[in-house]
């Protein structure tokens, strides 16, 4: 500044001092009021460019005696450096910016001696420049109060939608715990289901088992039953008959004494004819005669109506074939017939007993 | 579009700060649309031949394009050149239109004078040699002088803006000085 106004001593000129016009200002008290860090505060048409970097026009007015009106902030704005960058002017390209504002208060400011001057037309034409800029500020203005209600309203929707999120987030643990219990519930229910019907089938193979085995049992029981029934009858049966036949041996024994004594003495000579045949002297006619009288003997038996004895008879058997067996070794054929003739004759009354029992 | 409205005077106003990069082409172009668009009559004066940061932002995207018509008499670097071989009055450089009219771009056609020829870098040494004169102090004062009182004399423009180069170098700060104002 000094060194325009030396040069200008030298040169007997007198420029004016329109203004100094502080660029790129940052100091200021506006900002950081705005929506985002670092940015001026909403509606900044009505930014007070006054307290924009006061310090520094301070410094201004003192060091080269100029009113503190003559000296004119112009703050910082990107979109000042990318007009200048695409070799645009900002009042086209970013009309609403900062930048845009500020340079048009500036200049209104600086060129407020001669504007007095202007034709009324010219005038006209300059604010209708500044209107246009202030209707750009005010309509991004509004824009963006639009857009950071939108996004306040956003961001409430955002935590509204957190908080949602971190209840159902919180319900869903608690679902996912409940259907933790109910899935070990059910697989506890599930393996009881699975125990208590295989339990329900042992037990019914069990009971179809026992019934099997019991009905069987009964069945065998029955049988059994059924054959000792038989076969007490029977005994039953033979018993009655048994009684019988002794109450009629008895009768025969209390009616032929005598002959039981008669039978007693043939034996005995049966006895003396088997000693006799072994020693090999019996004889045909003591055979004979002991036929004779067996048969009288039968006969007295048919004539009484009393059998002889099974026993008596056995052992008349057993006599007779010791008698055979001594004939045979003697070798006397008629004796042999003899004998035959007698077992002829004893199995005739052995089946008169029979037919009499 | 250019307004028929027009002041009795022509205000030259220059910009210039401490250093490069602070943005003072933005500004600058930025005013230069307002005035406009507002139906003053605007000249642009790129005088930063170092960087040419007016006159790019001017030409736009297919600025090389546009420069195929011009030569060293539409440059003020050229201008300063033939200052520096002939000092010669009649050497002043002149105006192009840059039509930046369409309403997606600008939407307007401005009157420029640019840097230099060598924007895009496309230039022999020769050549760049002639666009980018190294004057002393007080022939650069002469000249700019000169081309100033020249287009005030005009009566065409309602607003002159010129670009400077960044810092205070004698390039600047007589710019400055030789304008009606600046900032």
């Amino acid at each position: 500044m000094y060194r325009i106004s030396a040069a200008a001593a030298e040169l007997a000129c007198k420029p004016t001092l329109r203004g100094v016009v502080v660029n790129k200002a940052t100091e200021s008290s506006e900002r950081g009021q705005g929506p985002w860090p670092g940015t001026f505060r909403l509606n900044f048409d009505r930014l007070n460019l006054d307290n924009v970097e006061g310090s520094f026009r301070n410094v201004l007015v003192e060091e080269f005696s100029i009113r503190y009106s003559d000296t004119h902030p112009v703050p910082l704005d990107i979109f000042a450096v990318e007009a200048y960058k695409t070799q645009r002017i900002p009042y086209v390209a970013f009309p609403a910016s900062v930048f845009s504002y500020a340079t048009l208060v500036a200049f209104s400011g600086m060129m407020k001696t001669v504007t007095v001057r202007w034709p009324e037309e010219v005038t006209k034409r300059w604010n209708a420049l500044v209107d246009r800029i202030s209707q750009a500020i005010k309509e991004a203005n509004e824009s963006l109060v639009k857009q950071v209600q939108q996004d306040q309203a956003l961001h409430e929707d955002l935590d509204k939608l957190a908080k949602e999120n971190e209840a159902l987030r919180s319900r869903s643990k608690l679902a996912e715990e409940n259907t933790a219990d109910r899935e070990r519930y059910y697989e506890h229910y599930r393996m009881e289901v699975a125990r208590s019907d295989r339990l329900r089938r042992f037990t019914l193979v069990a009971s179809v088992l026992i019934l099997t085995v019991t009905a069987g049992a009964l069945v065998w029981s029955l049988i059994k039953l059924q054959q000792q029934e038989t076969r007490q009858a029977v005994t039953q049966e033979r018993l009655y008959s048994l009684q019988g036949e002794l109450q009629k041996l008895q009768d025969q024994l209390r009616s032929s004494a005598a002959t039981q004594e008669r039978l007693n003495s043939l034996q005995e000579e049966l006895r003396k004819l088997q000693d006799q045949l072994r020693s090999s002297t019996a004889t045909q006619e003591r055979l004979n005669s002991l036929q004779e009288e067996l048969r009288k003997l039968q006969g007295q038996l048919q004539s009484s109506g009393q059998p002889a004895t099974q026993e008596r008879l056995n052992s008349l058997q057993e006599e007779l074939r010791k008698l055979q067996d001594q004939l045979q070794s003697s070798g006397q054929p008629a004796t042999q017939e003899r004998l035959n003739s007698l077992q002829e004759e004893l199995r005739k009354l052995q089946d008169q007993l029979s037919s009499g029992r | 579009m250019v307004s028929t409205l027009s002041l009795e005077r022509t205000e030259i106003i220059s910009v210039a700060s401490g250093k490069g990069g602070t943005g003072k082409t933005s500004i600058l172009a930025s005013l230069g649309y307002a005035l406009q668009v507002s139906g003053h009559k605007v000249l642009f004066i790129d005088t930063d031949f170092a960087t040419d940061g007016l006159s790019l932002f001017l030409l736009g995207p297919r600025g090389w394009e546009a420069m195929s018509g011009l030569d060293d008499g539409n440059t003020f670097a050229g201008y300063l050149g033939r200052h520096f071989v002939s000092n010669s009055q009649q050497n002043f450089p002149e105006s192009f239109k840059v039509n930046r009219g369409r309403q997606d771009d600008h939407g307007q056609i401005y009157d420029v004078i640019i840097s230099g020829r060598n924007l895009y870098g496309d230039l022999p040494e020769q050549m760049t040699q002639l666009a980018a004169p190294e004057l002393s102090r007080e022939a650069f004062r002469r000249a700019v002088r000169k081309f100033f009182d020249y287009v005030r004399g005009r009566k065409e423009w309602d607003y002159v803006l010129v670009d400077t180069r960044g810092g205070f170098t004698f390039n600047t700060t007589d710019v400055c000085a030789l304008s009606d104002s600046f900032f």
